[in-house]
């Protein structure tokens, strides 16, 4: 509690806020790729986020998918009406949900049945469905892309997307989610056009 | 818009206990002193049953098998007691889910979870759990649950406990309600459980099955889900439920029971799980519950040694687990698959991604094109063709 309101106090004396508008090149030079953000759209900073009503939000987004390798996470509404997220997540770190493992020289199609274990596995959500499971190219390399829907505890119905695919030691990720009536359809071209100016810096980073 | 699984629960809860109007929870067993007739508030519960169970068929999850529903229609049969039989319908159904379970609705329909089938042994075994579920039908435990704990606060504390288990094989697929939760997940108290030990053991030995089995059963359930450091999400599967499970048996066997042997029905038994143990095994492979599996398809070849499916399987457990030399022994086992059924698509498949993975590349392209040639409408198509292409333009 102590850290928290320290952490808000430094963040409005700084004028840091919780989001900040974006567009254009975006570098994420240590996790090794760029991006190119869209305009209108707000980044959020998950640091400078400590108000309550915020971290009740986060808790329930962080129960849907596990936000640990999230690097870049970005919405025009409000997280809860769209998310764009970019990640990286060590293979040898344990996916939250499955028991099975990610590992270097996996096919798109094996790391692909992985990830959708993982949402299936999720027991904070319920009727997975995957809609559709098909080789993709991430940054030129050989991937999947996966859509997929899910239920909340509340009973909403999230549709999402995920571009992915393993390279060197990373398994590196676009995605996006919004609940399905409207918001999935209203932004989805824009995640394409993000997934499209995707790029993985160096190709091997171990 | 649908109502929210946990708001249904709740609202389902909220309507037993207004249909409450009796406030005797002790009830005669159906079949005592010729009685079979309901009670109002019971009346209501059976008909929310039917909504439920109706749902639940419509899900898509129930196992439909003819042969195995009839052997179990059968074992079910055997076990009911003289005094009831021809006068109430007890039926039981399979539900395709790799977890641990069985359960009761209160008007004598019996569910059964594949994944608690593929772990049993024998019919004896199969009999001691739809005898202890078949008893908190016939005693009428259900009812007798819901007006003991009726205006409690501890009911409701119950209520805000119950985990139900949510993701693919969870609860909210099989879109069960209040009643269906409570025979699912959180049980009955103590000593209806007990009672349901006691009277399925009787209904067990009457019907002239080996007793023993039901301790064997339960330590089979309780090793499997040991080793593989499994959490089962559902009643049956819990480490403190088996635990008294098998304490009353235990205790059941040495005194009362003690010295009494029956059928097992082993091989009548194996027969007719025969399919369900791959099907089962499958889901337990995408889920990555690897020992489970594999107990599962050496079962299924030990009984058809000859089995191209079989051996596929068994390489597909090799390829998925990836330890040390699995790649190797997956390979074995795809080509064995093809020698026993050269037609069989999968096992092709199987071997072209472990080449694609080796670098071999006509092999690969050999093994790839030819697992389309037998599936031409693969799921996995547009995959396999992009490998393709790959082989091809390097």
């Amino acid at each position: 509690m102590k850290t928290a309101a320290i952490v808000s106090c430094l963040a409005l004396l700084c004028g840091c806020a919780p989001y900040v508008m974006v567009g254009g090149k975006y570098t994420a030079g240590p996790e090794n790729f760029e991006v190119d953000l869209p305009q209108g759209w707000r980044k959020h900073e998950l640091r400078f986020d400590q108000h309550p009503a915020s971290r009740v939000m986060l808790e329930e987004l962080n129960k849907r998918r596990d936000p640990a390798g999230d690097i870049v996470r970005l919405t025009r509404d409000g997280l809860l009406l769209q998310q764009i997220i970019i990640g990286r997540t060590g293979i040898d770190k344990e996916l939250p949900h499955t028991k099975r493992k990610l590992s270097k020289g996996m096919l798109p199609q094996e790391v692909a049945e992985v990830i959708i274990d993982n949402i299936r596995s999720n027991p904070n959500i319920s009727n997975q469905n995957v809609l559709e499971n098909s080789p993709a190219r991430l940054s030129g390399y050989t991937g999947f892309k996966l859509i997929y829907s899910y239920q909340t505890k509340e009973g909403l119905r999230i549709k999402g997307a995920c571009y992915g695919a393993v390279v060197g030691d990373w398994y590196y990720y676009v995605l996006y989610e919004a609940p399905e009536r409207y918001y999935f359809t209203k932004d989805y071209q824009v995640f394409e056009q993000v997934k499209d100016t995707f790029k993985i810096l160096k190709a091997d980073t171990t | 818009m649908s109502m929210p699984i946990k708001n249904r629960i709740g609202l389902a809860f909220l309507i037993l206990l207004a249909l409450n109007a009796c406030a005797t929870t002790s009830l005669s067993p159906f079949g005592k002193e010729g009685l079979l007739s309901l009670e109002e508030d019971e009346k209501r519960l059976w008909i929310r049953s039917e909504e439920e169970q109706k749902k639940l068929h419509n899900s898509g999850y129930l196992y439909e098998d003819s042969a195995l529903l009839s052997f179990i229609s059968n074992v079910t049969e055997r076990l009911i007691p003289e005094e009831i039989k021809g006068r109430v319908s007890i039926q039981t159904r399979v539900i395709k889910n790799p977890h641990v379970n069985a359960f009761t609705f209160p008007n004598g329909r019996i569910y059964i979870h594949t994944g608690f089938l593929a772990k049993m042994e024998n019919e004896a075994q199969l009999a001691t759990v739809l005898a202890h579920e078949m008893t908190h039908f016939i005693n009428r435990h259900t009812i007798q649950q819901v007006r003991r704990v009726r205006g409690t606060a501890s009911f409701l504390g119950t209520l805000q406990v119950i985990a139900a288990p949510a993701g693919v094989y969870g609860l909210a697929p099989l879109l069960l309600g209040a009643v269906g939760v409570m025979a699912a997940v959180s049980g009955y108290s103590k000593e209806l459980e007990t009672e349901a030990d006691r009277v399925g053991f009787d209904l067990l030995v009457k019907a002239g099955y080996d007793p023993a089995e039901a301790v064997k059963l339960i330590e089979h359930v309780q090793k499997h889900a040991e080793e593989e450091k499994i959490e089962e999400p559902f009643l049956f599967g819990s480490h403190p439920y088996l635990q008294d499970r098998k304490g009353n048996y235990v205790q059941l066997l040495q005194s009362e029971y003690g010295g009494k042997g029956g059928d097992k029905g082993a091989e009548r038994f194996t027969r007719m799980i025969h399919p369900i143990l791959l099907d089962n095994a499958a889901m337990d492979l995408s889920m990555g519950r690897f020992n489970s599996a594999k107990d599962a398809i050496d079962r299924f070849l030990q009984n058809e040694p000859g089995s191209a499916k079989g051996h596929y399987y068994l390489g597909e457990f090799h390829r998925k687990r990836g330890q040390e030399s699995d790649a190797q022994t997956a390979e074995k086992l795809y080509l064995l698959a093809v020698q026993h059924d050269p037609s069989y698509a999968d096992p092709h498949k199987g071997l072209g991604l472990l080449y694609l993975k080796w670098g071999q590349k006509e092999k690969a392209r050999e093994s790839l094109e030819r697992y389309l040639s037998f599936a031409p409408h693969a799921e996995d198509k547009a995959y396999i063709e992009q490998y393709l292409q790959e082989i091809a333009n390097r």
